[in-house]
C-alpha cells in the first residue's frame, strides 16, 4: 500500500555544498527527517554538479522516511550556462546581458522540459525566453 | 521573507537569482498559495529595500517577512526520533529516558552523522530479520555498518565477534561509539567492502547499503563466508531486487527468507 505524504518540500540549494543552516534546516527540522543523513546523500550525489544551483523535492511519509529528486539545474542557471556567461543583467530591462538564440533556448527547454511539466516543446522555449529577458538577456527569435 | 506573486510564474529561478543576488544561500518554493523565500541573516535588512523593489519589478506580488529564531537546525529533527519496538529490539536514541522494566532487548543509540536510526524501513526490515538469525557463539562482519545499530543488535543476540566496516569516517565513529555506549565489543574499521579485515570467514555477514553496492559484493561475500552461512542483505529498492537475487544465485547464494516495506525488500541469502 502507498504511504501517505505528509508534506512535500521545494527547496533550490546549491550543489554539493547543503548545510544545516536556512533554508533547509527550518525546512527539514520541522518535517522530522534526519537531515544530516539527506544532506550527506545530497551533497554526495550532487558535487559533480557544484556551481549550479539545484531544485530538490522531498516527498515526506506520514512515518517520515522520505524520498527526493533532484532537477535540472535552475533555468537561469542553464540559460546562463547555454550563452557562456556568469550572470545576467544588473539592470534589467535597461542594459542587455547579452541574445539567446533559439538553438540555445531550444537546448535549455529540453533539458528543462520534464520539471517544467509539459511535453510542448514551443511552451517550454516561450517560458525560457520569458526567464531570458526577466535576466536581462534578449532573444532573437 | 517569503513573496506571494499575484500571478504564479511558470518558472521560479529568476525570482530565485533576487534572492541569492542579495545573500540567500537558496529559497523554498510552495505551491498553495504560490510563494517563494528565503532567509537572511540578521544585518541584511538593509538590503531590503532594494530586494523588494527587484521583486516587485517582475509584476504585481505581496511579500511579507518575520525573524526567525536562530537555532541548531541540524538537532531539530531529534525531537521526532522516539523510541521504537522492532521485533524483539527496543531502539532508544540516547536523549530519551530508558523505558523499564522492559523484556524487550534495548539497544542505546546516537546516530550523529550516520545511517540507521532504527526508523528507516530498511533497518526494521533488517533487524527483524536478524532476530531470526541464530548467532549465539557466531563470527559477524558488518558491511556498510552506518551507526552500528545492526552490530549491535548482533551482539545483544550473542555473536561472540563481530567486525564493522564503512567507507564514512563519521559512521566508524559512530558504530565504536555506540558499541561502547551499549557495552558491546565491536572492531570498527574505515574501508570499503571486507578491506581492511583480517582474513578468515564469518558465519553471518549483515550488509544494510544500497542494491549497486550488494551486486558487487556478492563474490566476495561468497569467499567470506563458511559454508551454509548466512548473508543478510538490505537496502535494496523493490524494482533492484531481481538483479541483486541474480548477483547473488551467481556466487552460489539461495534464498532463505524475504521482507518488503514500503519501497524497500530485505532478505537473508544463504550457500
Amino acid at each position: 500500500m502507498a504511504k501517505k505524504i505528509s508534506s512535500v518540500i521545494k527547496l533550490n540549494i546549491a550543489a554539493g555544498k547543503g548545510t544545516p543552516a536556512p533554508p533547509v534546516g527550518p525546512a527539514l527540522g520541522q518535517a522530522g527527517i534526519n537531515m544530516m543523513e539527506f544532506l550527506k546523500k545530497f551533497n554526495e550525489q550532487t558535487a559533480p554538479q557544484m556551481g549550479f544551483t539545484l531544485p530538490v523535492e522531498i516527498v515526506v511519509f506520514e512515518d517520515r522516511s522520505y524520498n527526493y529528486k533532484v532537477k535540472q539545474p535552475l533555468m537561469t542557471d542553464l540559460i546562463k550556462r547555454a550563452m557562456g556567461i556568469e550572470k545576467g543583467s544588473n539592470n534589467p530591462g535597461k542594459e542587455s546581458a547579452g541574445t539567446l538564440t533559439r538553438e540555445k533556448a531550444i537546448e535549455v527547454a529540453k533539458l528543462k522540459m520534464a520539471d517544467l511539466n509539459t511535453t510542448d516543446i514551443e511552451q517550454a522555449i516561450r517560458i525560457v525566453a520569458g526567464s531570458a529577458r526577466s535576466m536581462g538577456i534578449q532573444t532573437d527569435f | 521573507m517569503t513573496v506571494f506573486p499575484d500571478d504564479a510564474p511558470l518558472d521560479w529561478s529568476v525570482w530565485h537569482e533576487v534572492f541569492e543576488r542579495h545573500g540567500a544561500p537558496g529559497t523554498v518554493e510552495t505551491d498553495d498559495p504560490p510563494s517563494l523565500g528565503a532567509y537572511f541573516a540578521p544585518g541584511d535588512e538593509r538590503l531590503v529595500p532594494s530586494l523588494v523593489a527587484d521583486l516587485q519589478a517582475f509584476g504585481p506580488c505581496r511579500i511579507e517577512s518575520t525573524w526567525v529564531e536562530e537555532q541548531d537546525w541540524s538537532e531539530a529533527w531529534k525531537q521526532f526520533f522516539r523510541p521504537k519496538e522492532i521485533g524483539p529490539f527496543l531502539v532508544r536514541p540516547t536523549w530519551e529516558e530508558p523505558i523499564e522494566p522492559s523484556s524487550l532487548t534495548e539497544i542505546v543509540l546516537d546516530p550523529g552523522q550516520a545511517f540507521g536510526t532504527g526508523d528507516h524501513p530498511t533497518t526494521q526490515m533488517c533487524l527483524e530479520l536478524l532476530a531470526g538469525l541464530d548467532l549465539a557463539g557466531k563470527s559477524v562482519a558488518d558491511i556498510g555498518c552506518g551507526s552500528g545499530v545492526l552490530s549491535i543488535a548482533s551482539a545483544r543476540r550473542g555473536a561472540a565477534r563481530i567486525d564493522a566496516v564503512d567507507l564514512d569516517l563519521p559512521a566508524v565513529e559512530a558504530t565504536r561509539a555506540n558499541s561502547e555506549l551499549n557495552a558491546v565489543e565491536v572492531q570498527a574499521f574505515l574501508g570499503r567492502g571486507f578491506e581492511p579485515l583480517p582474513p578468515g570467514t564469518y558465519d553471518v555477514v549483515l550488509s544494510n547499503i544500497i542494491s549497486a553496492a550488494l551486486i558487487a559484493l556478492a563474490p566476495e561475500v561468497a569467499s567470506r563466508l563458511v559454508p551454509k552461512g548466512r548473508w543478510l542483505v538490505s537496502g535494496i529498492i523493490r524494482e533492484n531486487w531481481p538483479d541483486v537475487l541474480a548477483a547473488a544465485e551467481k556466487s552460489g547464494f539461495s534464498l532463505v527468507e524475504r521482507k518488503e516495506g514500503g519501497d524497500w525488500v530485505a532478505a537473508v541469502l544463504s550457500r
